[in-house]
């Protein structure tokens, strides 16, 4: 296996410019229909709106501003995109074996093996995931598989010209988030940290610098994994299989039992167990 | 906020939540069947085939449902075999993947008992070889019997936990779901196979009133997870104010409370009449009674089943639909 790779994304430098977005999009050639709609979000400067089958990247623009817009004003940046979690809730679910974890340590879905059954959309903690309504197939951030396997740098940390968006091995990578945190720190920005280290889903190997709470960014706080509902759902489930059969079961054999003590009050009863309401 | 909220709904609508319906009537009459065939007694044979005779039919709704909600539809094969290797494609870890396998199989058993209990039952068509009948006799009918129960509970179940196995509001949120799902399909299965028995009255009659307690002990189990899913769910139970709220009422309402209502209101006339017969009223009005209700009150009529089937249906949709209208559209 090659060395696992990643992103790290620095949201205190993202100036909202939305090259990734263009440069993600040209070089994957996603369409830019939205499904034949003319979508805009009408209460915001972003009219990407989220993530999903046609949008891999998306600039978040967190805009903060009081009714007067001048007490309070604060405009945060994130340019998010799929987290490629070492462990991932879409790879767990996907039922036809369509994505699959690369030799680079990221999460891919493949397109000629997706069906669209769409069980990897509420899988994922991150809402990353949608169908591209021209492929009609799943779809999200690949981590330019194809340029990577070339030893290019995907397209999106290619364009942005603010280095928000750095591309390498992860474990240079998470020594530089560090470094960068330390000096935000040192300058007095205390509230700078790292949303995406081994406490979430074994970490994610595309991590943000945050100077916020994740809930602000849109993302959660714990993540977790489906797979956490497995077993004790199945239990209850089987519980609920074992109560109703055994109680079938049950009164079945004690009705048998019940005609047979009661005998054959109506005069029909003969038989393995006549029943009390059976017609003449 | 919850954790649950930052996630993207999977656009699983109606055609899943017809699913689900027809999924759970399919595994809960195979079960009814199972139940009858294994424990009850020679005179319940006929309706324990009548099981059998339903859940085939049900079943069959869901392959073309679950298909045609695909997004690609023409690959679904992908499921039980690799589609860039030869292999066979199974994660038992993956709801949806063994969900589709226990489909499959319970299906064979689905089938198997059906062409069984057909055979043997007054409407065999005059093509289907009447010997055919020993599908479902002996202890071969026995294991068929166990072994496609058993793939029905799991065909009635699986599909809440498919649900749960996700990172959606509701649906996440509890561990219930399987649970519930499973209680609602056993009751709603329990009036559908009741209502033809009834229908068809002679041999079919003395499984009645077993038929009846069935419905209404799953009803109760129902009854009390949802409470118990309700309460578990806490403030994030606001996700029912508006539409899908009057959905999950109408299961409440439709499902639970008017059956059981109109079953009591029966049950009180049938004993009244009962206790009349017994005592003062002649011979000639004491034949007349029992004449009137030969399954003892138990019988299902055309609104105690249609309420019933409304309600499991109501309660899905409820569900469902309420989970996929929160987090980002
Ligand atoms: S962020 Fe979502 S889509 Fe990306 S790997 Fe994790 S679970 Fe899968």
């Amino acid at each position: 296996m090659a060395e696992p790779m990643g992103f790290f994304t620095d949201t205190t430098v993202c100036i909202g410019c939305k090259a990734c977005e263009v440069a993600c999009k040209s070089w994957n050639q996603i369409s830019s229909t939205n499904g034949g709609q003319n979508v805009l979000s009408g209460d915001s400067y972003d009219n990407t709106r989220k993530l999903d089958g046609e949008h891999w990247r998306h600039v978040k623009f967190i805009e903060q501003f009081s009714e007067d817009r001048v007490s309070e004003s604060r405009w945060l940046m994130m340019s998010d995109v799929c987290k490629h979690c070492v462990q991932a809730g879409c790879l767990e679910v996907c039922p036809t074996g369509a994505i699959i974890r690369t030799e680079f340590d990221t999460v891919v879905i493949q397109q000629d093996a997706c069906i669209g059954c769409r069980a990897c959309l509420p899988a994922c903690p991150f809402g990353v995931i949608d169908i591209n309504p021209v492929t009609h197939t799943a779809q999200k951030c690949t981590l330019c598989y194809d340029r990577m396997q070339v030893g290019m740098t995907p397209a999106c940390a290619q364009a942005c010209p603010t280095a928000s968006i750095q591309f390498g091995p992860l474990v240079q990578l998470r020594k530089k988030a560090e470094d960068r945190v330390a000096q935000l720190h040192s300058q007095g920005k205390e509230e700078a940290y790292i949303y995406g280290d081994e406490a979430i889903l074994g970490g994610l190997n595309s991590f943000y610098l945050l100077v916020d709470n994740p809930e602000v960014y849109g993302l959660p706080v714990a993540p977790k994994l489906p797979s956490r509902n497995l077993w004790r759902s199945s239990f209850a489930a089987a519980f609920g299989a074992a109560v109703l059969g055994l109680w079938g079961l049950v009164s079945l054999r004690t009705r048998k039992r019940g005609a047979k003590a009661e005998g054959p009050s109506s005069g029909d009863g003969g038989g393995d167990g006549g029943k009390k309401g059976a017609a003449p | 906020m919850r954790d649950v909220l930052f996630t993207a709904p999977a656009h699983w609508h109606w055609l899943i939540v017809v699913y689900f319906f027809f999924g759970g009537l399919s595994a809960g009459s195979y079960v009814l069947g199972a139940l009858l065939h294994l424990f009850g007694g020679a005179q319940e044979r006929p309706a324990s085939r009548l099981g059998y005779l339903v859940s085939l039919p049900a079943l069959l709704a869901c392959p073309p449902l679950l298909i045609v909600d695909l997004d690609r539809p023409e690959r679904f094969w992908h499921l039980f075999l690799w589609s860039q290797r030869p292999g066979v494609m199974f994660k038992w870890w993956s709801p949806m993947s063994i969900g589709s396998w226990a489909l499959l199989l319970f299906g064979a058993f689905s089938f198997v008992s059906f062409v069984g209990a057909l055979s043997a039952d007054p409407w065999r068509p005059s093509w289907l070889p009447e010997r055919l009948a020993v599908l479902g006799r002996g202890i071969w009918g026995k294991v068929l019997a166990a072994g496609g129960a058993g793939f029905a509970f799991f065909i009635a179940g699986y599909t809440g936990v498919l649900l749960s196995v996700t990172n959606r509001p509701l649906w996440a949120e509890t561990p219930l779901l399987g649970l519930l799902f499973t209680a609602s399909a056993m009751a709603a299965s329990a009036a559908l196979v009741g209502f033809v028995a009834s229908r068809r009255g002679g041999a079919f009659v003395p499984a009645l009133p077993w038929l009846s307690r069935m419905e209404h002990a799953a009803a109760l189990l129902e009854l009390l997870v949802l409470l118990l899913f309700l309460a578990w769910l806490g403030p994030a139970v606001a996700a029912w104010r508006g539409p899908y709220g009057v959905l999950l009422g109408m299961a409440v309402l439709l499902g639970l409370v008017a059956p059981l209502a109109l079953t009591l209101v029966r049950a009180r006339g049938h004993a009244a009449r009962g206790r009349a017969a017994r005592g003062e009223a002649s011979g000639a009005a004491r034949g007349e009674m029992s004449g009137e209700a030969p399954g003892g009150g138990h019988e299902v009529t055309a609104l105690g089943v249609g309420l019933v089937l409304a309600g499991s249906l109501a309660l899905r949709a409820a569900i469902v639909l309420a989970s996929e209208a929160l987090g980002h559209a």
